[in-house]
């Protein structure tokens, strides 16, 4: 049987809030991604995305639902699917007192790489980014740019097969941006799994294989760039997103009492 | 758990750590420069209001001195530091008390036995320089009166007789002995102090510090367990409050022995500052059962502050309830009791004092190592327990420890993990 390198089944999240009680961030989401592919998940600000990817990274536990990496269950074996998988998010800022190198080494190396192929791999990537002349200054004296690099480096540190990145380029100015969608199109033709989340369709438009649509927590359309357009009829991807997220808020609010 | 784990993400904290700027002032620096610092002001500051005394010359009013001591009058004429002033209408008692003068002396004949005077000296001993101006009186009364008897006796004893019953007082206390004392008295205070200091930092900067800086989710995405995280945080905390307690400890011995020992024999007195070689596991074990205690208590509080400044609000109780008891511990003569040994925090300042007298009794220090490593125990489990909410793993949850707790046991906040 061929494994799938993310597997998600009915995957929800409810919060507590004090004053509005049980909210459901994500609710009932499945999908499945390849090797050697990037899927997309495209929605708007607080449609669930990050709360997905941050159940699938372990760092939230899901209500209900199932999810696995590389076969292995985010709530049975937590570790197991970290060592498989690369988080990159801004909310996962660098150390700042470490140096390029010493951050990179210690991501290899609890990551599950022996300490001698941690070195090689250290150089590697530092060779790969360009990091040479800044691989032992303090992560907190490095430009933005150079930040960047650092954090996709350490995100793969450990070479893994499935890598997630969460809107990876808020914050970035426009070659920054470029260059990181390069890298991470240079990773799915390594074979990598990427699942990438974004609110911006150039982006999902120019990068993914499968988009998935989410909105108010659910997943709405999940296909293709060309099958998303054959169902819709639309060409551009920010008409078919807004096409599918109207016409599930016309449906929310004619449902309405 | 892993222990490879702990081992990589503990040395990741410390070489982070010992690159702040703050981390160093707290952990290293305060603990070593504080005596020093300390007695230098204290000596100066003690030079400078000697000094300043000295200077001024206090006003007194002698009254009804008898020709036979006219001598006595000349000498606090020759006095400096003494202005006699003419003797006032109003009453004496009412002027000194009032400022307007500092001291009088007046002698009385009795009528008894011929010859024979009473010398009083009235002054304020509230106010600083009446009280100078008392002492100053004395001293030259006291002079007057040894000479005056001298005198007296020369014509009916021989000097021989005269020195025959002499009084002399004598220390016997060794060097060490009062070395052991004064440390006794200090170190436990301070120990406490320094071991929270070097704490307090640490616990904030790993738990909200890293909030603060988005690095946590970065630290929880790492293929550890969230034990192994937890527990490599902790023995980071633990360490770096062990070495600003024990740093704190040689750089006082370091003051006493080269700064106050110096001073102390200047003025007669002997004072060696040595710690028996056989109490040094105890001053190491004090250190690590007080820091790993403090640590752990420290950290509970800072899990659940989201910036720094929230943390150490969070966290300054915790220092406060581990000094307070101390303070009652700068008393002679406590010991370490069996009682004494069950309450906390007290207990290890207590083992340190025992410690450095060479004389830590053997049940106490026990009962002391069984109760630090019962309250180590529970704040971890605590800790640990805690650490299983999101909220608290996530930080988004707003309010302290108390308030979560409360909300837990209502069943307000259900946990969704």
């Amino acid at each position: 049987m061929n494994l799938l390198p993310v597997q998600v089944e009915g995957l929800s999240k409810a919060f507590w809030d004090r004053s509005r009680g049980r909210i459901a961030a994500v609710d009932e989401v499945t999908f499945s991604c390849s090797g050697g592919e990037i899927f997309g998940l495209l929605g708007a600000n607080g449609a669930g995305k990050t709360t997905t990817l941050r159940m699938l990274s372990t760092v939230l536990a899901p209500s209900s639902g199932t999810a696995k990496l590389m076969g292995h269950d985010v709530c049975q074996e937590p570790q197991e699917v970290r060592r498989n998988l690369g988080f990159y998010s801004v909310s996962t800022a660098l150390y700042p007192r470490l140096t390029a190198r010493e951050t990179l080494r210690l991501f290899a190396v609890v990551n599950g790489l022996s300490e001698t192929r941690a070195e090689s791999r250290c150089a590697e990537l530092i060779a790969r980014f360009g990091l040479a002349d800044y691989a032992d200054v303090r992560i907190e004296q490095l430009s933005t740019g150079m930040k960047q690099k650092v954090s996709i480096a350490r995100t793969i540190a450990h070479d893994p097969p499935v890598l997630i990145f969460d809107e990876p380029t808020i914050g970035l100015d426009v070659l920054n941006s470029i260059e990181l969608q390069k890298v991470i199109a240079e990773l799915r033709d390594e074979g990598k799994t990427v699942v990438f989340s974004t609110h911006i369709m150039s982006e999902a438009e120019r990068l993914c294989d499968r988009i998935a649509i989410i909105h108010l927590g659910q997943i709405h359309a999940c296909d293709t760039l060309e099958g998303l357009r054959e169902s819709t009829g639309l060409h551009y991807l920010e008409d078919i997103f807004v096409q599918i997220v109207q016409g599930i808020e016309s449906d929310s609010v004619k449902a309405q009492p | 758990m892993s222990w490879r784990d702990i081992r990589l993400l503990y040395l990741a904290e410390l070489r982070s750590a010992f690159r702040e700027r703050s981390v160093v002032i707290n952990t290293v620096l305060i603990p070593v420069l504080l005596y020093p610092v300390l007695l230098w002001f204290l000596i100066n500051g003690m030079l400078l209001v000697q000094g300043q005394s000295e200077r001024v010359a206090n006003r007194v009013v002698i009254s009804d001195v008898p020709a036979e001591h006219d001598a006595l009058s000349q000498s606090i004429a020759a006095e400096p530091r003494l202005e006699i002033v003419d003797e006032p209408t109003a009453s004496v008692e009412e002027l000194i008390n009032s400022g307007d003068l500092d001291a009088a002396l007046r002698f009385e004949t009795l009528p008894e036995e011929e010859g024979s005077f009473r010398a009083e000296v009235a002054f304020d001993s509230a106010r600083e320089a009446s009280a100078l101006a008392g002492q100053r009186l004395l001293s030259l009364l006291e002079e007057h009166r040894e000479q005056w008897l001298e005198r007296r006796a020369a014509s009916t004893l021989s000097h021989q007789e005269w020195e025959r019953f002499t009084i002399e007082s004598e220390n016997v206390a060794s060097g060490a002995d009062m070395g052991a004392m004064l440390l006794g008295l200090v170190v436990p205070l301070y120990f406490v102090i320094m071991v929270a200091v070097g704490c307090q930092y640490p616990a904030v900067d790993t738990t909200a510090g890293e909030h603060e800086r988005g690095t946590w989710e970065t630290t929880l995405t790492l293929a550890a367990s969230r034990t192994s995280v937890v527990c490599a945080k902790y023995l980071y905390v633990t360490t770096l409050g062990c070495i600003a307690g024990v740093l704190n400890l040689l750089a006082m011995m370091l003051t006493m022995t080269s700064v106050l020992a110096p001073l102390i024999a200047d003025s007669g007195a002997d004072l060696s500052v040595r710690i028996p070689l056989s109490s040094l596991p105890f001053l190491l074990v004090g250190a690590i059962l007080l820091a790993a205690s403090v640590a752990a208590a420290m950290m509970i509080p800072a899990l659940f502050a989201r910036t720094f400044r929230e943390g150490q609000a969070m966290v300054s109780p915790v220092y406060l309830v581990a000094f307070l008891p101390v303070v009652f511990l700068t008393r002679e003569g406590l010991e370490l009791s069996m009682t004494l040994a069950a309450i906390p925090v007290v207990n290890v300042a207590m083992l340190v004092r025992e410690a450095i007298s060479g004389n830590v009794p053997w049940g106490p220090a026990t009962l002391t190592v069984v109760v630090q490593l019962t309250l180590i125990a529970a704040l971890l489990t605590l800790g640990i327990r805690l650490l299983r909410y999101e909220e608290v793993i996530t930080g988004s949850y707003v309010g302290g420890p108390l308030r979560f707790l409360k909300d837990k046991w209502r069943g307000s906040t259900p946990a969704e993990s």
